[in-house]
């Protein structure tokens, strides 16, 4: 991994003029974005300007949706060259294995717990039988899941609260050890308690994966954000300046205006 | 690690160029029947014709070819039949959803599904000797007429119009129980004015699933209505329907105007078919998508609900009484015969199991048969409709998906009977053009079987994988599994209950089917199938062959013992795929070994 | 003790007459030894019993022949043996030129048998005028009443229009008049015993050979409607059973037609309540 390893502030994400629509209807229209390594990075913005549409613009997941039809260009650094995401020969799959999601709502596999860790390493990423169980305990780990689990792999995955299985989610992206790592809102459906698990999980993450985290809430925006971006209706994109995010009353009165 | 920049992988294109080509197959049969309907009728595309084909009277010694009697019998006995067996069947679902006993609902649901096990034959051979008389007695007239038709083909279609409003039902209710419950509403009063408006799309299925069910079955028709060539006058009467005429004049020269003017029945048939389920989809398109598309009114006076629960146990308690009294007659008639003779007759059953000693006045052969003939269809169906219900649930867009759905619903459309015709005018077709040895043989019946439960495979696989979440699609997706690991890894386990209860569907549709293998090469005697070229017999055939053509009473215990075979058989095919289905959730929910 | 004896004796004949009847047997069937291959039949339904009887006797003499039997009736074996689905087309009437010419068929009768008025044996009707079946039959006459039996309507019962006895009844007895369009249509010869030994209003007809004791067949113009009288012609409504082929039987075919037609078969045919032709 040690090659991928980018300085923090490197651009590793260039979105240009990204048109995407569903059935005819534009959800985005001309975004321009830049994302720099490390972060994690929050786009901010009201409800239905497109923030999800954006981030699954980047794993190419919105062609899995009817009737999606994308323009612009999209470019990651995957194994430190710049690839067009959109390029023709690029395979969406292993694209989406390097770029790890997770969803708003947390979306375990109807499948044991165990399972829902070992079938993406069997399944996308081929690896053999005997490397299963260390890399999902490494990845259980991490996500801080591994003492809570340990004893009930075998149980389905569905029995855990909400704050494990969303946990559960970001274990089983870790374990594909992605470059990228993307969240819809990856506490919204969570209580307080576990949305401050998850967040302070993503800011030890952030050491090691570029995060883009989609966010609502201002409060967790300013405690995870090392940068911030704006997506207003329309499809602009604004960096919030650092200083701003810095000083607490100086970011609420430009959220205000905002949103 | 595979790279980023290779290709779609070539297994992924092989996994989707073999879906395609199950579905380029459906589209295909569809293409052969329709074709050969078509090509046969065409002697008679002249008015002259025309007018004798489309006329009042059927005389073939007279000239006359009329085939309309037989049309507005097909209409009359389905559309009366459906007007029995549609409230039966809604009534028999707000029982189990809570017009009754919650400790009846569970028993009640599973005597449906038993029912739809029953196969044709036996119902018609247990009306023949006990409905036609108790009619003959009770009324006047022979009892063979429309009534006593009408009466076992509600109850043919009565599960059906059960299941297919349960399953509606089960959509629908619980989302409204709790609400419906808060706001002081009784459980009567939820289903009547919450959730049966809701629910219009899933009656109007039914009736029309019901319907089908009544209009294209050829057997109870040929064996309880009569079979008169003429209008009835009155319930009490003997008539003919479309598919009963079929099975008794195929039999004609097969180039006189007889024989081609049952081409036009067919065509008919297969019209009037396909314009109701047609006329569904326009209904239901025409009203908003959706499970809450259509709310229809009911009236609101206080006097429904009491109506309702009325109908409710008057159902509940006889449809199941008349099933009891049926499989209880059958019962009585055939437990006797049970044993290793009627099985194998003279022949000691070792030397027929171990050696294929030929057995002579015993069920061997014709189990042997039936057992091959669900076998053969199986491999040929189970593939192919699970494939192409695959490939049109997650890989066909457009045009082309458009196109293999519809010729599904074509095919879902045509009645046994047709197929059966299909099958037979294809061999001779065959044996005139360039394969004179073409004959009607076990591979054929099995073919056409195939055809026929193709829809039902197809329909549930693709209706099960639709059914399931999207979200699931999407995380298969974003964690980097590719299109064809998403669906057999995840997708197929998840939805493997309902492809399953389609597979079942089908065997038990292949090993009860009379009117197909009719026409398609089963005989009375032929020993145990050597090959697949041979003639063969069949359980259903048997019992339909000795139920009219008993030599002797201990002939006619063979029947009912046959009959009580074939039910055992279904029951036990039944029973094996429903083992299969829960040991294969077991093993894949559990997962492999993480340790 | 003379209990004992009589027993033994009634044994030993028995024995004797059993091991006669199979030695006759295995003679016919010296034609099908060590020949193997099968034979499709279809077509008449009054033939299938003797047909199953006899297919029966040489498979189980000769388990490398397979023999299969269906039904249909006389229009199916014309059918089916002139399109060369099966070997043997039986019909329950003589072809017609046409059909005969058309395929080239080959016919072989083997027995002789009337077809007879069939009434439930509880009906008090015992005679019929040859004139009272046409009025029966073109809905003129409805109610047993009028015959002097019973209060009670008339159930009619006919066959359908593939059927060789239902042509043969239609020709002689009905000379070719109206049947009533109300009337039941069943499949078989066979079906129309069971649906008249059900039906005591019923009144339908069969072949000779299948009548039993669960239907009773009234006098035709003080006729009574036996093989005997059909076969001395003091019984008019006769046809033949025949077998037919596509061209000169060869094989396998020709065997199974020399044994219908020889002693055993002969025997067979007898034994089914038919009068074999010589």
């Amino acid at each position: 991994m040690s090659e991928t390893m980018k300085t923090d502030g490197d651009p590793v994400i260039e979105i240009t003029d990204l048109h995407v629509a569903f059935d005819g209807r534009a959800v985005l229209r001309g975004v321009r974005l830049t994302v720099a390594a490390g972060g994690p990075t929050v786009l901010v913005g009201r409800s239905g300007t497109g923030k999800t549409t954006l981030l699954r613009a980047m794993n190419r997941l919105n062609e899995c949706l009817p009737g999606c039809a994308t323009r612009g260009s999209v470019r990651l650094r995957l194994g430190g060259e710049w690839r067009d995401v959109y390029a023709p020969g690029l395979r969406p799959e292993e694209l989406r294995r390097r770029v790890g999601m997770v969803f708003q709502s947390p979306n375990p596999l109807p499948v044991s717990i165990g399972r829902n860790m070992t079938m993406p390493l069997e399944l996308a990423l081929r690896l053999p039988a005997a490397e299963w169980s260390g890399r999902a305990e490494q990845a259980l780990r991490e996500a801080g899941l591994w003492d809570e689990v340990r004893d009930r792999l075998n149980q389905p995955a569905a029995a855990l609260s909400g704050g494990q299985q969303q946990r559960l989610c970001l274990a089983r992206a870790l374990a594909c050890r992605p470059e990228f790592l993307l969240l819809d809102e990856p506490t919204a459906s969570l209580d307080y308690k576990a949305a401050r698990g998850v967040e302070d999980l993503l800011l030890e993450l952030a050491e090691k994966y570029t995060l883009v985290v989609v966010s609502h809430s201002l409060n967790q925006a300013r405690r995870l954000a090392r940068r911030m971006h704006v997506l207003r209706e329309g499809g602009q994109v604004e960096a919030v300046e650092p200083e701003a995010l810095a000083d607490k009353d100086r970011l609420l009165a430009f959220m205000d205006e905002l949103m | 690690m595979a790279g980023l920049d290779a290709n779609t992988g070539r297994g992924e294109r092989i996994v989707t160029a073999l879906l395609f080509g199950a579905s380029a197959v459906c589209v295909l049969c569809v293409a052969a029947i329709l074709g050969f309907l078509a090509w046969f009728c065409l002697p008679l595309l002249s008015w002259r014709e025309l007018s004798v084909v489309l006329s009042w009277r059927w005389e073939p010694a007279g000239g006359s070819f009329g085939i309309l009697p037989m049309a507005v019998g097909s209409l009359l006995l389905a559309g009366s039949a459906l007007l029995l067996a549609w409230p039966l069947g809604l009534g028999l679902c707000l029982f189990v959803h809570g017009l009754g006993p919650r400790r009846l609902a569970r028993p009640l649901l599973a005597l449906v599904r038993l029912m739809t096990g029953v196969p044709t034959v036996v119902y018609g051979l247990v009306a023949a000797f006990l409905l036609v008389p108790f009619v003959r007695r009770a009324l006047s007239g022979s009892g063979y007429c429309w009534l006593a038709a009408a009466l076992m083909l509600a109850l043919l279609a009565l599960p059906t119009i059960v299941l297919v409003l349960d399953g509606q039902l089960r959509l629908v209710e619980p989302r409204l129980r709790l609400t419906a419950a808060s706001l002081g509403l009784t459980r009567a009063q939820e289903l009547l004015r919450l959730a049966l408006p809701m629910s219009a799309r899933g009656l109007r299925t039914a009736g029309v699933l019901g319907f089908s069910r009544a209009l294209g079955d050829a057997l109870l028709p040929l064996m309880i209505s009569g079979n008169a060539a003429q209008l009835p006058h009155s319930p009490l009467d003997s008539l003919r329907t479309l598919t009963a005429h079929i099975a008794l004049v195929v039999a004609t020269d097969s180039q006189s105007a007889a024989y081609s003017s049952l081409f036009a029945c067919g065509l008919l048939l297969f019209g009037v078919s396909y314009t109701v389920n047609l006329g569904l989809r326009r209904l239901g398109s025409a009203q908003g998508g959706g499970a809450t598309g259509g709310m229809t009114r009911l009236p609101a006076g206080r006097w429904l609900e009491p109506l309702a629960v009325a109908l409710a146990w008057l159902s509940a308690v006889a449809v199941p009484a008349a099933l009891a009294v049926l499989l209880g007659y059958l019962v009585w008639r055939g437990a006797p015969t049970l044993g290793l003779s009627l099985i194998f007759g003279d022949t000691p059953p070792l030397d027929a199991l171990l050696r294929g000693a030929p057995v002579f006045d015993g069920l061997w052969p014709a189990c042997l048969g039936t057992l091959w003939l669900v076998f053969l269809s199986a491999c040929i169906a189970v593939p192919l409709g699970v494939a192409s219900g695959i490939h049109l649930a997650e890989y066909a867009t457009g045009r082309a998906g458009r196109l293999a759905a519809f010729c599904v619903d074509l095919l879902a459309g045509v009645p046994s009977i047709l197929m059966g015709l299909f099958g037979f005018a294809l061999i001779l077709l065959l044996r005139r053009s360039f394969w004179p040895q073409a004959n009607t043989c076990l591979l054929l019946s099995a073919l056409c079987l195939a055809m026929l439960v193709l829809p039902y495979l197809f329909s549930a696989t693709r209706s099960c994988l639709e059914g399931l979440p999207r979200e699931l699609r999407l995380a298969c997706a974003a964690l980097g599994l590719s299109r064809w690991q998403t669906v057999s890894r995840v997708l197929l386990p998840v939805a493997g209950q309902g492809v399953l209860g389609g597979v079942i569907l089908a065997i038990g549709r292949v090993a009860e089917d009379t009117a197909v293998i009719l026409l398609t090469g089963v005989v009375v005697g032929a020993g145990t199938p050597a090959s697949l070229t041979d003639k063969f017999e069949a359980l259903p055939f048997t019992i339909y062959y000795l139920a009219a053509e008993h030599q002797t009473p201990q002939e006619l215990d063979l029947a009912f013992g046959a009959a009580l075979a074939l039910l055992c058989l279904t029951a036990l095919l039944f029973g094996a795929a429903r083992r299969l289905r829960s040991g294969m959730a077991r093993r894949w929910e559990s997962g492999r070994s993480f340790t | 003790m003379m209990k004992r004896n009589m027993l033994a004796t009634v044994f030993a004949l028995a024995f004797f007459l059993c091991l006669g009847v199979l030695s006759a047997q295995a003679e016919g069937l010296d034609a099908f030894t060590g020949k193997s291959g099968k034979i499709d039949i279809a077509g008449g339904t009054a033939h299938i019993p003797v047909m199953k009887e006899a297919a029966k006797r040489i498979m189980q003499k000769n388990p490398a022949i397979r023999i299969t039997v269906a039904g249909g009736g006389s229009g199916v074996g014309v059918q089916k043996v002139g399109e060369g689905l099966v070997d043997i087309g039986n019909t329950g009437r003589a072809l017609t030129p046409a059909e005969a010419a058309k395929y080239g068929l080959k016919s072989y009768a083997f027995a002789i048998d009337g077809v007879a008025v069939v009434l439930h044996p509880k009906n008090a009707v015992n005679a019929l005028t040859h004139q009272q079946v046409q009025d029966i039959f073109a809905g003129k006459i409805t109610n047993w009443r009028q015959l002097g039996g019973h209060d009670a309507a008339i159930h009619l019962y006919t066959r359908d229009e593939a059927s060789g006895t239902r042509e043969v009844f239609w020709e002689i007895m009905l000379k070719k008049g109206a049947l009533a369009a109300g009337a039941n249509v069943v499949a078989s010869n066979g079906a129309m015993k069971t649906a008249i030994a059900g039906d005591p209003d019923g009144i339908g007809y069969v072949s000779i050979g299948h009548i039993d004791q669960t239907v009773k067949a009234p006098s035709l113009d003080g006729v009574h409607p036996s093989q005997e009288n059909a076969k001395s012609g003091k019984y008019p409504v006769i046809r033949k059973l025949y077998m037919n082929t596509r061209g000169e039987p060869k094989g396998l075919v020709a065997s199974f037609i020399s044994y219908i037609q020889g002693p055993q078969g002969e025997a067979i045919t007898a034994a089914h309540g038919f009068i074999p032709t010589k």
